[in-house]
């Protein structure tokens, strides 16, 4: 047991108060009168008889006196008496680093209140609670300003400064990265000086000590300072969290990704929910459209009767709703989930999720190509797909003056490549590095010198990632296969990487193979194009194959943009001869595939990032936060590929505008706005804990404690235990002063009885 | 007498006015008006006559003889009493010197003295006085003259105060000079042995006198009451003390009781009246209560 004291001047001023009765003994013992006495025999006979007594009763209320005074100035000088039963991590000043959980499950409410506002408050009671010599230094696991990492608000404080500043501390909307949040608490507790101890206030929740990150968290405890004994600093986990009790999370709101969103389309949403609780859960999902006066406008409920329990994913009827035909530009979607009346759902924050879509005017393609003849069939077909805006075909050599930036797609249906001129390939490459996309069909008009000199590169970096062949006839290499060798299956590709959504879509489902599986078995497929791999990492961006293994569909990524090479041949008399709009539905449908992503970019988790790839026009761009996320921010960019929206602290919709002036005889000034919606991690919304007695197993060499409170971690510490301590001695001093009056009443009383 | 001139008995009032003899007079009016019977008589032992009872006759001298014989109540009535000697013995040591109120003891007892002397004069017997300390000091015999009377009261007024008290050498040495029977007053503080005081009294009755003891002490002698740190000097060549009176006050009060009851116990075995006298209590309350109950004994 160590006592120590909070204030020790105020008992050594007691302990010297403690004479006062002596002095006053001696002070009145000096002071007597004199008294010529007749009844001497009496009174000396009463002394002989008395005097012992006298002195004992004398000295006993002088002792009482003298101890009272001594608990007085104990009491005010509030000792701390630590024992090992008290306070298992000892008595005296420590060196603490608290660390509150402030993911988006602290949102969590429980009778009114969110598992942050008990964390805050033990914390503060925890503080109170150390010796004022202690140093704290104050973490959150989570802070959205920071990118969502951990971080520390306050260094090397007093127990009252970091309590002052815990009213700061706010949740976020992510998960936790346990090993970062220990990894910091590691290097913060290095630099206090005191017995070390980290607190952790957190809820337990099962998906912040995964398996992944319980290993991670193992490296990070190897960090924490050691004693001279080897032992680590001992680091005490607070449970804040209350009863497990059901949320409903809207895991994902999508819309197909195989289609985009253009004006005047029927538009299918498609929301993934998840409970995690034991019982099925009942509520209603609303969709809510944002109108062009901002305001929100409920397109549709659905009513979830028994959403399943424990977490299996659950996917609810689509969506449907109409985006008017002028409908053009940003738009905004909200799925709200609203629990049945009755029921309970525990953490708002991910109630909603929110989708940011960029709707489109039709598709704008612009066929390079050499048939001008054939544009009025063209034309005919772009009325008939209504999502195709076909306004003009251009030649080669029209493209100089051509601006690339009005059209989505370029369509480059094997138009003569020997009069290609560098300016007009690299323009060809900016467009598509921006975001376009080329749909390139190589035919008799694709010379091999020309497109491999413009836009083959090694390791995949040019505009095509593979080279056409030279016909060497003396090699016995074929440029071009012809039909009479007949080529009759084509070998779909298999699961492929999300950078190749064509790729990964390679299923017979998907409109462009339907097509084209139609159109290559066609008769009118005359030739195709053979091509060389210089780099055999990049085969994986075949798509399609013949039988004898040439590529038929070549996908490949470059820039923003996406390309697609289909190495048939269609010639105009493949359109004209046939009559069909298939071969030139084929091209469409790719056209709408080449449109650049705009769901994935444009939905983000908080803390996300999105690269905006810039048009060569952009002189600034505009971000417009939600309220919570800071005020507009205004960046001036110039001749930059792209910009990158890196601050999304909070969730909501971001609207980022471009603003530019265009090149060209005419300057105008033009403005392109887009949303990004951004959504708490629905990983947040599974409430459910991972117990105490886990997490030492999977932690053996941790110094580890658990505990529900404040009380279990570090009890009876200082403020407390001085409170309570200095209670028990003020208790002690009423009762010896009720004692000395008593028995000072007493040894008087008979005093006064024979008076 | 009237209630005007009661307030004259008061100590404090008293001590204002001159005169020894005028105050004994005031005293002693001051009560015997409220007696139907002298106090102090004579004695006589020869039978004379019966006479019929009255209601009012003492019945200590019914004759049970005769009323067991007729069934009626007689008194026996003996022959003329012879006069009365009364003796008055002063306590003149140190220790009457002590007063905390308005009289010392000293004081008081010449008063006391004083009014009995008065009183048995008026009553036309004789009276006389000793006064001592440790050994007798002063002796005038008993006489019952009005001059006698002034000279008795002269010395008492001028009696001082000296030495210690020793009761039983005094009574030694005084009782050839007292003579023949009589009524011995003795005003004292008693402070002395309990044996002394006792064996004086022992002897005084085995020659057949009539003892009546005045215990005169002081108020603060009978209740102790100091609260301060005191220190007690000692007279009669006691020795001085420091103490707490308050944490003594109790055992003091135990001791004076004590010796208190041994002397009023002594003296019940021996016939002899005992009296507690103290300097706070007006003289005529003081005397009236003990002289009327003596009365009504004869």
């Amino acid at each position: 047991m160590s006592l120590a004291l909070a204030n020790p001047a105020l008992f050594w001023t007691g302990l010297g108060l403690v004479s006062v009765p002596v002095l006053i003994h001696l002070f009145f013992r000096r002071r007597h009168r004199v008294v010529r006495w007749a009844a001497m025999d009496f009174l000396l006979a009463a002394l002989r008889k008395q005097k012992r007594r006298v002195e004992i009763e004398n000295l006993i209320l002088l002792l009482l006196r003298c101890v009272g005074i001594l608990l007085l100035a104990l009491a005010l000088a509030r000792p701390q008496v630590a024992t090992a039963a008290l306070n298992p991590f000892g008595a005296g000043a420590r060196a603490v680093v608290v660390v509150l959980d402030t993911s988006a499950s602290m949102a969590a409410q429980q009778t009114g209140r969110s598992a942050l506002d008990r964390a805050r408050e033990d914390a503060g009671r925890l503080l109170a609670e150390l010796p004022s010599d202690s140093r704290v230094t104050l973490v959150v696991t989570r802070d959205e300003s920071s990118g969502g990492q951990p971080r520390a608000l306050l260094e090397n404080a007093t127990p009252d400064e970091a309590r002052a500043r815990l009213g700061y501390v706010r949740h976020g909307f992510g998960p936790n990265h346990m090993g970062r949040v220990f990894r910091l608490a590691a290097e913060k507790l290095a630099a206090l000086r005191g017995r070390p101890l980290v607190v952790l206030l957190t809820d337990l929740q099962k998906t912040d000590w995964d398996a992944g990150a319980r290993e991670d968290v193992r490296r990070a405890f190897q960090e924490l300072p050691r004693d001279a004994d080897g032992e680590a600093s001992p680091v005490a986990i607070i449970d804040i969290g209350g009863d497990e009790v059901g949320n409903v999370v809207l895991e994902e709101l999508r819309v197909d990704a195989a289609r985009r969103a253009f004006a005047g389309e029927l538009l299918a949403l498609d929301v993934r929910v998840r409970n995690y609780s034991d019982t099925a859960a009942r509520g209603t999902l609303s969709l809510y459209v944002a109108r062009a006066d901002g305001e929100w406008e409920k397109a549709q409920g659905i009513d979830l009767t028994a959403v399943p329990p424990h977490g299996r994913p659950y996917d609810p009827p689509s969506f449907h709703t109409m985006l008017p035909p002028d409908s053009e530009g940003p738009a905004r979607f909200r799925v709200v989930f609203t629990p049945a009346a009755g029921t309970e759902d525990r953490l708002e924050v991910d109630s909603e999720r929110r989708l940011a879509l960029r709707v489109r005017p039709p598709v704008r393609i612009l066929p390079i190509w050499s048939y001008t003849k054939s544009l009025d069939i063209l034309r005919d077909v772009s009325v008939t797909l209504k999502v195709i805006d076909l306004a003009a075909a251009i030649q080669v050599p029209d493209l100089a003056q051509t601006d690339l930036s009005a059209f989505d797609v370029l369509l480059w249906a094997d138009a003569e490549s020997h009069v290609l001129t560098e300016a007009e390939a690299r323009k060809i490459e900016a467009f598509v590095r921006r975001g376009g996309g080329l749909l390139a069909y190589l035919g008799f008009g694709a010379h091999p010198d020309a497109i491999n000199r413009f836009f083959f590169k090694d390791k995949g970096e040019g505009l095509f990632p593979m080279m056409l062949q030279e016909e060497d006839p003396e090699a016995g290499v074929k440029a071009m296969w012809r039909n009479e060798e007949n080529p009759v299956e084509i070998d779909l590709g298999r699961e492929r990487s999300d950078a190749f959504p064509l790729a990964a879509k390679t299923t017979q489902e998907h409109p462009l193979f339907r097509e084209t599986l139609k159109w290559a078995f066609s008769p009118e497929i005359q030739a195709y194009r053979r091509v060389k791999w210089p780099d055999e990492s990049l085969r994986d961006r075949v798509v399609a194959r013949y039988t004898n293994g040439d590529p038929a569909v070549i996908e490949h990524a470059y820039g923003a943009g996406r390309v697609v090479v289909v190495t048939t041949t269609p010639d105009e008399r493949g359109f004209l001869l046939n009559g069909s709009v298939l071969p030139v539905a084929v091209f469409f449908n790719a056209a709408h595939f080449l449109v650049p992503d705009d769901v994935s970019r444009l939905n983000l988790e908080v803390g996300g990032a999105v690269r905006i790839p810039l048009p060569g026009h952009a002189r600034e761009v505009v971000v417009v936060p939600p309220d919570e996320a800071g005020g507009t921010r205004r960046e001036p960019v110039e001749e930059q590929p792209e910009f990158v929206l890196g601050e999304t602290p909070a969730p909501g919709f971001y609207r980022v505008t471009l603003k530019g002036v265009t090149a060209g005889t005419t300057a105008r000034a033009v403005e392109e706005s887009f949303d990004v919606a951004v959504n708490v991690n629905p990983v947040e919304g599974d409430l459910r804990r991972v117990l105490p007695n886990e997490l030492r197993a999977s932690f053996p060499d941790a110094n580890l404690h658990f505990a529900g409170d404040v009380e279990g971690v570090v009890p009876r510490s200082a403020a407390a235990g001085e409170d309570e301590m200095s209670r028990s001695l003020l208790g002690a001093v009423v009762a010896i002063l009720f004692l000395e009056l008593l028995l000072a009443w007493r040894f008087g009383r008979r005093r006064r009885a024979a008076a | 007498m009237a209630e005007s001139s009661r307030k004259y008995l008061d100590p404090s009032v008293l001590n204002a006015i001159a005169g020894l003899e005028l105050k004994a007079r005031l005293i002693v009016e001051g009560f015997v008006s409220g007696m139907h019977r002298s106090p102090f008589h004579g004695f006589s032992v020869e039978f004379a006559e019966h006479r019929e009872y009255v209601p009012g006759d003492d019945v200590r001298f019914v004759d049970w003889k005769v009323y067991g014989k007729s069934d009626r109540y007689y008194i026996k009535q003996y022959e003329e009493e012879t006069n009365l000697r009364a003796w008055l013995l002063l306590d003149c040591s140190e220790s009457m010197e002590y007063g905390g109120g308005p009289m010392t003891k000293i004081d008081y007892a010449r008063h006391v003295g004083a009014a009995i002397a008065y009183l048995v004069t008026q009553q036309q017997d004789a009276v006389g006085l000793v006064t001592f300390d440790s050994d007798v000091r002063t002796v005038l015999p008993p006489a019952s003259s009005a001059g006698h009377l002034r000279t008795l009261i002269r010395h008492l007024a001028e009696a001082k105060t000296r030495g210690k008290t020793s009761l039983g050498d005094v009574v030694r040495k005084a009782a050839e000079r007292i003579g023949r029977r009589g009524v011995i007053v003795i005003v004292s503080d008693l402070l002395d042995r309990p044996e002394s005081i006792l064996g004086a009294i022992r002897q005084l009755r085995h020659e057949r006198h009539e003892v009546v003891l005045f215990h005169l002490l002081d108020t603060d002698e009978r209740t102790f009451p100091f609260e301060r740190m005191t220190r007690f000097e000692g007279l009669e060549e006691m020795p001085r003390v420091m103490a707490d009176p308050a944490a003594l006050r109790t055992q003091y009060l135990k001791e004076l009781e004590g010796f208190t009851r041994a002397i009023k116990r002594g003296c019940l075995g021996n016939a002899a009246d005992f009296v507690e006298l103290d300097t706070a209590t007006p003289l005529d309350v003081a005397l009236s209560t003990y002289l009327a109950s003596r009365g009504k004994r004869r």
